[in-house]
């Protein structure tokens, strides 16, 4: 079976990207029996120091041919040096160096990432939206979903996950400078995807195919008047056909809770730092409902 | 270290003693021995316990019964209807840590982990995005008559699950006229919607 790539976007920093990647996928790793593949591709590398020990990153990628700058770098100056094998992390995260969830990988950026942009535009003759599906196509039979965390822009490497992906998922906070970025969102991804797709060869087109709601609190009516205008956005957006017929915001969604915080500096995803808290069981049953949404609804 | 390399170790160590057996001595050997003897022996457990976990779903049902689905959604009338769907026995623990227990003891003790599994996951299907009912009166009225017909400890999970707060269950009632006052408690509603429920589905039917 072909992996499911699935790209976590969206141009506002600190909307839950990450948080929503990492637990996302360790939920449908550990208790779906689906094999997860992790692509970090924001320089910040908050993904993989969130499933690593500082200095378990660093080692690994002060090897940079190990991170997923290469992949990029090779392209640019044609070198051949990225290893998909020795750049991959397996069963992370780790507990004194062992895995702790079998069926989870890890592809693990650096900070060289930053530099990358320059260069891309440099090479902007060349397709350089395609190098990231290039180099993850001979892993998709390893898969069932490969996820794409990205760097909140929408500059050359997020394009790159935009024509990697099959789906988009926009993770999203619910207030107002969230709501008036969604559509502006929707509209540069469409527009992107009607410049490249001539270049999917035999690939459906991607589309924005849900949306993920973090950090919701219940105080008084604030958080649901804005799911609700998300609801309507997205009602609009659907119907004008620049987001999936069938997109939908995922459920539950996921409560402000600290101990996912917390989970981040334990570097654990926070089904195994706090199984019983809010934000774990919420993340677990988003998994399966996005498990629901990818497998039957779409 | 990966498990790869304790095992290329363990081989090393256990050729050098067989290669050496005859000629090894001294105290501070000795001790060393013991403590890695009694280290090898808890490790052997450990390993045993997760092997034996690999018999067909039973890593997963282990993993399934202790995920934070587990601990939001397995309630004590969960647990109940879980027992009987899944053992085809009654539940007669009075708490969901006792019904949880036992029901763990029965699925390893009858080593069936495969069914345990599928209904688990469906029942956590269904737990994560609950069936919505409509606020109409027909949609109400429909429910109503569902509910009337489920067995007694389904009824009493469907209640607790869906018809969480006494506004809910007010609606329900309301819709099916139910009658309720202001200070109506909330076992005294649900007991009155129940014999209602019952009584409707009874009467009209499915």
């Amino acid at each position: 079976m072909q992996a499911k790539t699935i790209a976590f976007i969206n141009f506002k920093g600190g909307v839950g990207k990450t948080a929503t990647v990492v637990n996302i996928a360790a939920n449908l790793a550990k208790f779906q029996g689906k094999r997860v593949l992790i692509v970090d591709l924001d320089p910040q590398c908050n993904s993989s120091v969130w499933l690593l020990q500082p200095d378990v990153w660093k080692h690994h990628v002060d090897d940079t041919t190990r991170s997923t700058f290469q992949i990029f770098e090779d392209q640019i100056v044609g070198t051949h040096r990225f290893d998909f094998d020795k750049a991959v992390l397996r069963g992370v995260p780790y507990g004194n160096g062992l895995p702790l969830i079998a069926k989870l990988d890890l592809l693990p950026a650096s900070i060289h990432l930053l530099r990358l942009e320059d260069k891309l535009h440099q090479n902007r003759y060349a397709q350089f939206f395609k190098f990231l599906h290039q180099t993850l196509k001979p892993y998709h039979r390893s898969y069932d979903y490969i996820f794409l965390d990205c760097a909140p822009n929408l500059y050359s490497v997020t394009k790159n996950a935009l024509f990697a992906a099959d789906y988009c998922v926009v993770p999203y906070l619910p207030d107002f400078l969230s709501l008036s970025g969604f559509s502006i969102l929707a509209d540069e991804v469409e527009e992107f995807y009607s410049r490249v797709g001539g270049y999917l060869t035999g690939r459906k087109r991607p589309q924005i195919a849900a949306l993920i709601v973090s950090h919701y609190r219940k105080v008084g009516n604030v958080f649901a008047h804005s799911i609700n205008e998300l609801e309507i956005q997205t009602n609009a957006l659907r119907a004008s056909g620049k987001i999936h017929a069938k997109a939908a915001i995922l459920e539950p969604y996921i409560r402000h809770d600290v101990k996912v915080a917390e989970s981040t500096s334990e570097h654990l995803p926070v089904v195994l730092y706090a199984p019983g808290c809010n934000g774990s069981q919420d993340y677990a049953d988003l998994a399966v409902n996005f498990l629901k949404h990818f497998e039957d609804t779409l | 270290m990966t498990y790869g390399e304790l095992s290329t170790r363990l081989e090393a160590v256990a050729a050098n003693l067989h290669k050496h057996e005859r000629t090894l001595e001294g105290q501070a050997l000795s001790k060393a021995t013991t403590t890695f003897a009694k280290a090898l022996g808890s490790y052997e457990k450990k390993l045993a316990d997760f092997l034996q976990g690999t018999a067909p779903g039973a890593r997963e049902f282990e993993d399934l019964i202790k995920s934070p689905q587990a601990k939001k959604h397995l309630t004590l009338p969960a647990l109940k209807v879980a027992f009987r769907q899944i053992l085809g026995q009654a539940l007669h623990e009075e708490t969901a840590a006792k019904a949880k227990a036992s029901l763990v003891k029965q699925v390893r003790a009858e080593g069936d982990f495969e069914s345990a599994v599928v209904y688990l996951k469906e029942f956590f299907f269904r737990a994560a995005s609950p069936l919505k009912v409509g606020e109409d009166k027909e949609s109400l009225q429909a429910e109503f008559l569902r509910l009337g017909g489920l067995p007694d400890d389904e009824l009493e999970f469907q209640l607790q699950h869906r018809f969480k707060t006494v506004g809910a269950l007010k609606k329900l009632a309301k819709a099916n006229a139910v009658n309720f006052t202001a200070t109506t408690s909330k076992p005294k509603l649900i007991e009155t919607i129940v014999h209602y429920a019952r009584r409707a589905h009874q009467n009209v039917g499915t």
